[in-house]
């Protein structure tokens, strides 16, 4: 069978770098496909399944989430915390988060005993309009039980901070599979309709060169977006987060914060403070959905804007609980750029920056990189049987200067991306034991 | 100290990733692709050693190190098992055996805890200074006193031996009848193991 897209052609002189640099890249990507490509799967599949997590939550809690009846007036917002201390009488109050909407219920979480993780809340749904709670649920963050649910499988396969291993995996290979991509399919010749072929799929083909076809041009397509997911998904995973996180603090990029704002007023109770805070925050001008945040003695609470679509509110004020009086503001437009970028990043890594459309296109990229998985594993049994285990690219070997510049960027790329490194490590040094081992064979 | 630890692990990791690219491109034929990628891995474990930045024996840095060299230690010894090249075997089962007692040992020697500060989310690769609440530095226990010496004599024997090799770096083996002459290692080679040999048992006794 002809092969179009196979054809030899004659090296250019431009073309020395490539010469010596793309058999090193053909392995790379056809090793680390192999191997990382059920962890990216996964990772697609649950993603997948988490772009529609905010229309399942509110369908799936909805008489936690709103109330059965609109009313006229609503109860003071001391009443509304009291009645929700009463159904948590174990906890301490450590958010109270006001109705976003006409029909919404009023959210008071709290540290409690018997939390799955530091992360989790027990929090009381209470509605504004009657002062009767709804509902009492252990909140993940801000998330309800079905989307924690789905949020802790497609981080952490819900095996807890170990399970996490597999998505930073998937999260610090997915570039590298992106850019190798890229630039085999881009700098592949083609004798005619070199554009059409690199952009779409080739539909005269058959067998393996229509599968590398559409693996190719959906590659093509999907790269800025996997890019994307893997960088922002990297500054969530546990040891490459970390280094991130590091980086950040040592540039002076990370996210301003009044929480330990000190202040002279005591709170006294909880409801009443936050009924001040609240109040104060609004006459100096902070508007849209806000959580608050009671602070310890002699600090002041925190209200801040919780909106993160697009355009993001978060600006925050450090409320004195005892006069109501703001003492200290922060605006999101005055955050480093940085901050800016991780909070846009990670808001359009979940889908909630741009609202549906943001969750459509997610969904368009976790088909994607599934469907790429998939052609990719087929196009790899389709070949003969003694080679399956064998590189491709034949006998071509990649030049000292390739693989030495390659080196160099994986051991920066290991050191600041450790699971990455490691998994690295592991592979070459399996790789050099069994090429010992077969020379010795091959030696007897 | 630590300034001239990753001068010298640096020479010698970049020396190693060099002849690690020459072997895969096939420029250079003889050599050993597994042996270049261990002292590349070793000079940038020495490297974060001496910045503190590997963590304590308990901390997941700390487990990759033992675990791989120990498996690196193991291979080589196998290896010196075997005819041929027993002694340069043997050195780099030793020198990886070193690296996995220099891990284990570190708390015993510099009073550090067993585990780093790295609960959930908030896992750090700060070495030393980001584990909390340090155990007072106690009395090292005499056994480990007496095995990192034992280690300290040995990486100073290694490094007179490779620093003999590199003097005279070739020679005289009989074939049948015929009396040949032939390179035992290139000079730049020995010096590498020389850096490593010394380096390795310094900051072994700086550990004291």
């Amino acid at each position: 069978m002809t092969d179009l897209l196979e054809k030899p052609a004659a090296v250019s002189r431009g073309d020395w770098w490539w010469g010596g640099l793309r058999p090193l890249v053909l392995r790379l990507h056809f090793y680390v496909g192999l191997f990382v490509g059920p962890f990216l799967l996964v990772a697609a599949l649950t993603g997948l399944l988490y772009t529609i997590t905010p229309q399942l939550e509110a369908l799936v809690h909805r008489d936690a989430l709103t109330v059965a009846a609109v009313g006229d007036a609503t109860v003071p917002l001391p009443q509304q915390v009291d009645a929700a201390r009463a159904a948590v009488p174990d906890g301490t109050v450590a958010e109270i988060r006001p109705p976003r909407t006409g029909d919404g219920t009023t959210r008071v979480s709290f540290d409690a005993p018997g939390l799955a993780s530091d992360s989790h809340l027990r929090t009381a749904f209470v509605d504004p309009y009657t002062g009767e709670v709804r509902a009492v649920l252990d909140t993940y963050g801000e998330w309800l039980p079905v989307r924690a649910w789905i949020d802790l499988l497609h981080r952490q396969l819900l095996l807890g901070s170990v399970g996490g291993l597999y998505s930073e995996l998937a999260a610090s290979w997915l570039g590298v599979l992106a850019v190798s991509g890229v630039a085999l399919w881009v700098v592949r010749r083609r004798r005619s309709a070199r554009i059409r072929r690199t952009l779409l799929p080739e539909g005269s083909a058959r067998g393996r060169a229509r599968l590398r076809s559409w693996h190719g041009a959906v590659g093509l397509w999907a790269s800025v977006g996997m890019v994307f997911l893997s960088v922002t998904g990297l500054t969530w995973s546990l040891y490459s987060g970390a280094n991130v996180g590091a980086l950040r603090a040592g540039l002076d990029w990370t996210t301003p914060s009044l929480v330990g704002t000190e202040t002279a007023g005591a709170a006294g109770d909880v409801g009443s403070a936050a009924d001040r805070v609240l109040t104060g925050a609004r006459d100096a001008g902070l508007t849209g959905p806000v959580e608050i945040v009671p602070g310890d003695d002699g600090e002041a609470w925190v209200v801040a804007q919780i909106q993160r679509s697009w355009p993001t509110q978060q600006d925050t004020m450090a409320v004195d609980p005892a006069t109501g009086a703001v003492v200290d503001t922060i605006r999101f437009a005055d955050w480093p750029p940085a901050a800016k970028l991780a909070r846009w990043g990670v808001d359009a890594h979940m889908g909630l920056l741009f609202g549906v459309a943001n969750q459509v296109v997610l969904a368009a990229l976790a088909l994607a990189i599934a469907c790429m998985v998939v052609w990719g594993y087929r196009m790899w049994w389709l070949r003969h049987p003694g080679q399956r285990f064998t590189a491709p690219g034949g006998t071509q070997r990649p030049s000292t200067g390739a693989v030495l510049v390659v080196g160099a960027v994986a051991v920066v790329a290991g050191v600041f991306l450790p699971v990455l490194g490691v998994s690295l490590v592991l592979f070459l040094l399996v790789d050099a034991v069994v090429q010992h081992l077969k020379a010795r064979r091959a030696l007897r | 100290m630590s300034a001239a630890w990753t001068v010298a692990f640096a020479a010698t990791g970049v020396y190693a990733l060099a002849r690690l690219a020459a072997l895969t491109s096939g420029s250079l034929q003889a050599g050993d692709r597994l042996v270049e990628l261990v002292h590349l891995l070793m000079s940038l474990a020495m490297i974060a050693m001496a910045w503190g930045w590997t963590g304590p024996p308990g901390s997941p840095g700390g487990l990759v190190q033992i675990v791989g060299f120990g498996l690196v230690a193991v291979w080589f010894l196998s290896r010196a098992l075997e005819p041929g090249s027993r002694l340069v075997h043997g050195y780099h089962a030793l020198m990886a055996a070193a690296m996995v007692w220099m891990v284990a040992t570190m708390p015993l020697l510099m009073g550090m805890p067993m585990t780093a500060d790295g609960g959930g989310g908030h896992g750090h690769h700060g070495g030393g200074t980001d584990v909390v609440a340090a155990v007072p530095a106690g009395p090292t226990p005499d056994w480990a006193s007496v095995g990192n010496w034992a280690f300290v004599v040995l990486c100073a024997a290694a490094a007179v031996f490779w620093v003999v090799r590199t003097a005279r770096p070739t020679e005289l083996r009989t074939e049948g009848d015929v009396v040949v002459r032939s390179r035992t290692v290139r000079r730049i080679d020995g010096g590498c193991h020389v850096v490593m040999s010394a380096g390795m048992g310094t900051m072994l006794v700086a550990m004291q």
